[in-house]
């Protein structure tokens, strides 16, 4: 008889340590972040207590999370009935949440005119699936070309020299391989590959319109595939630039064996935090267009999930996180951009010192207009599926000898498929 | 009950017994269900029958992981070569044997994303130091990371500098039981150093031959965190089916292909574990 009570007191005791944990509580708010903990812990623990001050019965938990592990746990957390009411995504998931019916539709709450008064539209653009609003745009990025004066000098190079086109870009590349017998910056074309974007910014369109068909075998697009893998077989790009991630990319350049990184300005902090003698020669261009002038828009959003208890309340602290003065005080934080029209035309991004920071913040500023979503097949819910094959299919062409036109025949069949299961 | 009267025991496995159910029990058999199932997370679930398998065997990449699993099972005879070498030369207890048994069992100790970073600087394809030193030899640069099967070939080496230490550890506890008049008997008869391993020390350390064997290659079939760490934008078709599992379940959020997967790899697991209790078997009733 002992053992048997022994037995449903260990029971009683693992299900009550279950019902503690009952994070869902209507007065609750849990809000999550990609990666900005701890380097922001003070910008949001203000920004919580302020909210908390106003809304009294409000409690807002945050948590913040790994930006790789990110869709694998809030899937985790949408399976086992418990996400968070608040979370931030990069613009580049939502499509696959908001096909899981997960994400909160933003326009039956408030109406999308109102939305367009306050967002920036390439931002809200970005923010659309199946031209439902699914999330609140949040703060931005654009692209840059990063480079190293001392290393450009060095090889015979003036800052006229930096190139503006994709077209200039690979003859510099050429050059300074030729005449430093060093590469002139890591740029990935296998994995997680810039090739999406070239095309886009070309013109050259990847899908078509209502994403039900791939179109990268045009000639235009094989044309442009080769002349990259053209200088990949002739030694002009790193081995490793087919396989390595994109997060990788910015190690060549703060170690000082590439002269140049084409990414997100936000990275000057981390060059200057990491390599202090490659940020002093440092300088930065505007970022490397197609015939169209046009660049990617790395947008960062807010949304609420479908699950979420409180949707108002929810909705009222992602509208407070993503206000103009709160996008303005996180941008003084870091070189990042606000998605508000207002918090835009603030004298921020239009005058300041002359450090590079600033030159990065007045630069992307001025360019942000520009900035679009390039990589339009990232609105398929099955978006990491066709990214996959489309990389793979350019490792074949490095790796395996495969014809670049066979290689893209096959990829696109694949990607029909998939398409076409939408 | 009567379990429970006879063996008070019972109660303290008792905890380990909950924790084995929820952790291991139930999800094994809650997989094989999803292996039948289109299962995403979000959705109930519908009963697809052996549509996931069909998929799998009809997808070369999954064929493509799967020999390459069993690919990686070639690095084990080579980790017990080193291993038990290493036994061997370090086996009698001295100041100096002790720092070098210290010294190799560094790698175990190591954390593994820290050894696939430093592997990755090694074998760094227009930067590492591999690679230097093959071009003072005059030779060409190897694509220890992109070229397949080379990559391959790299993580295995990262696998044996990870793994020797361990298995050398397991063989020096197994030399220590071995009888010293045994070898001593050997000796006055006039064998040599290599005549006494041969036919002395392997025959009465073939239990754990036996054992770092099948432990060692269970562990190369289910491969995962090294190619993760060191490989990881390579084609899927050179990494292993651990890795095609992880990215259909988590990347891609078919747990039912992923799940039919798993079950395979759990049957050829499986095969390991008989093969292990017959040998063992085998050598107990010798």
């Amino acid at each position: 008889m002992k053992n048997i009570v022994l037995i449903l007191l260990l029971i009683t005791s693992l299900i009550s340590f279950h019902g503690c944990n009952n994070p869902n509580d209507e007065n609750t708010i849990e809000f999550w972040t990609l990666q900005l903990s701890p380097v922001f812990d003070d910008y949001f623990h203000s920004l919580i207590k302020e909210y908390e001050a106003h809304n009294p019965d409000i409690k807002i938990r945050w948590i913040d999370i790994p930006y790789d592990a990110a869709i694998q746990k809030l899937l985790a957390s949408l399976a086992a009935g418990n996400p968070p009411d608040v979370v931030n995504l990069s613009a580049d998931f939502l499509a696959k949440f908001a096909a899981l019916n997960a994400l909160e539709v933003l326009t039956t709450h408030i109406p999308a005119d109102s939305l367009r008064q306050i967002y920036l539209s390439n931002a809200l653009e970005a923010c659309t699936f199946r031209n439902q609003t699914v999330a609140l745009p949040w703060y931005l990025n654009t692209y840059a070309l990063i480079y190293n004066k001392k290393l450009i000098t060095q090889a015979g190079f003036s800052p006229s020299d930096i190139p503006s086109t994709f077209s200039e870009l690979t003859e510099f590349l050429r050059e300074y391989k030729n005449r430093t017998g060093n590469y002139a910056l890591f740029w990935n074309i296998g994995k997680d590959s810039y090739l999406p974007m070239m095309l886009g910014s070309e013109g050259i369109k990847m899908v078509n319109s209502d994403i039900t068909r791939a179109l990268f075998n045009s000639p235009e697009a094989v044309s442009l595939i080769n002349s990259w893998m053209d200088l990949y077989k002739q030694g002009f790009l790193p081995s490793e630039s087919l396989i390595n991630t994109g997060a990788s990319i910015i190690e060549p350049y703060q170690s000082g064996r590439v002269a140049m990184v084409f990414t997100g300005p936000v990275f000057l902090k981390r060059i200057k935090d990491n390599a202090p003698g490659i940020y002093s020669s440092t300088d930065i261009a505007p970022p490397v267009v197609g015939v169209t002038g046009k660049h990617e828009l790395a947008a960062m959003s807010v949304a609420l999930t479908k699950k979420s208890r409180n949707k108002k309340q929810a909705l009222d602290f992602a509208l407070f996180v993503t206000n103009n003065q709160n996008q303005l005080n996180f941008c003084k934080l870091a070189t990042i951009f606000p998605s508000t029209q207002e918090a835009m035309l603030d004298p921020y991004f239009t005058s300041g010192d002359s450090t590079l920071e600033t030159k990065a913040r007045l630069m992307g500023a001025r360019l942000l207009p520009k900035a679009t979503r390039l990589r339009y097949y990232l609105q398929h819910p099955k978006f990491d599926i066709l990214r996959d094959i489309f990389d793979e299919s350019i490792q074949s062409i490095g790796l395996g000898n495969v014809p670049v036109k066979k290689a893209l025949d096959l990829a696109v069949r694949e990607w029909s498929i998939i398409l076409g299961d939408q | 009950m009567s379990l429970l009267k006879s063996n008070k025991g019972f109660l303290f496995v008792f905890p380990a017994l909950i924790f084995l159910l929820l952790f291991a029990f139930i999800p094994f058999v809650r997989i094989v269900i999803y292996s039948f199932m289109d299962y995403n997370l979000m959705n109930d679930g519908n009963f697809i029958g052996l549509s996931n398998y069909s998929r799998l065997f009809q997808d070369h990449v999954f064929w493509m992981t799967l020999l390459n699993s069993f690919l990686f099972i070639l690095a084990t005879p080579v980790i017990i070569i080193i291993s038990l070498t290493l036994a061997l030369f370090l086996r009698d207890a001295s100041a100096r044997n002790s720092f070098l048994r210290s010294i190799y069992f560094f790698p175990v100790i190591t954390p593994v994303v820290i050894a696939g970073i430093i592997w990755r600087w090694i074998l760094s394809e227009d930067y590492g130091i591999m690679n230097y030193l093959l071009s003072l030899l005059g030779m060409e640069n190897v694509q220890w990371l992109t070229l397949y099967p080379v990559n391959l070939f790299s993580v295995m080496l990262l696998t044996v500098w990870r793994g020797f230490g361990y298995y050398m550890m397991i063989f020096l506890a197994g030399l220590m039981i071995i009888p010293k008049e045994l070898e001593e008997s050997a000796l006055l008869d006039g064998a040599g150093p290599l005549r006494r391993v041969i036919d002395i020390i392997i025959p009465q350390l073939k239990p754990v031959i036996i054992f770092v064997f099948v432990i060692s290659s269970s562990a190369a079939i289910k491969i995962f965190t090294e190619i993760y760490i060191l490989i990881p934008g390579t084609p899927m078709g050179n990494k292993s089916i651990v890795s095609f599992l992880f990215r259909e379940a988590f990347e891609r959020f078919e747990f039912g292909l992923s799940s039919a997967a798993g079950v395979i790899l759990f049957l050829i697991s499986l095969g390991f574990a008989f093969m292990n209790i017959r040998f063992l078997e085998k050598k107990w009733d010798t």
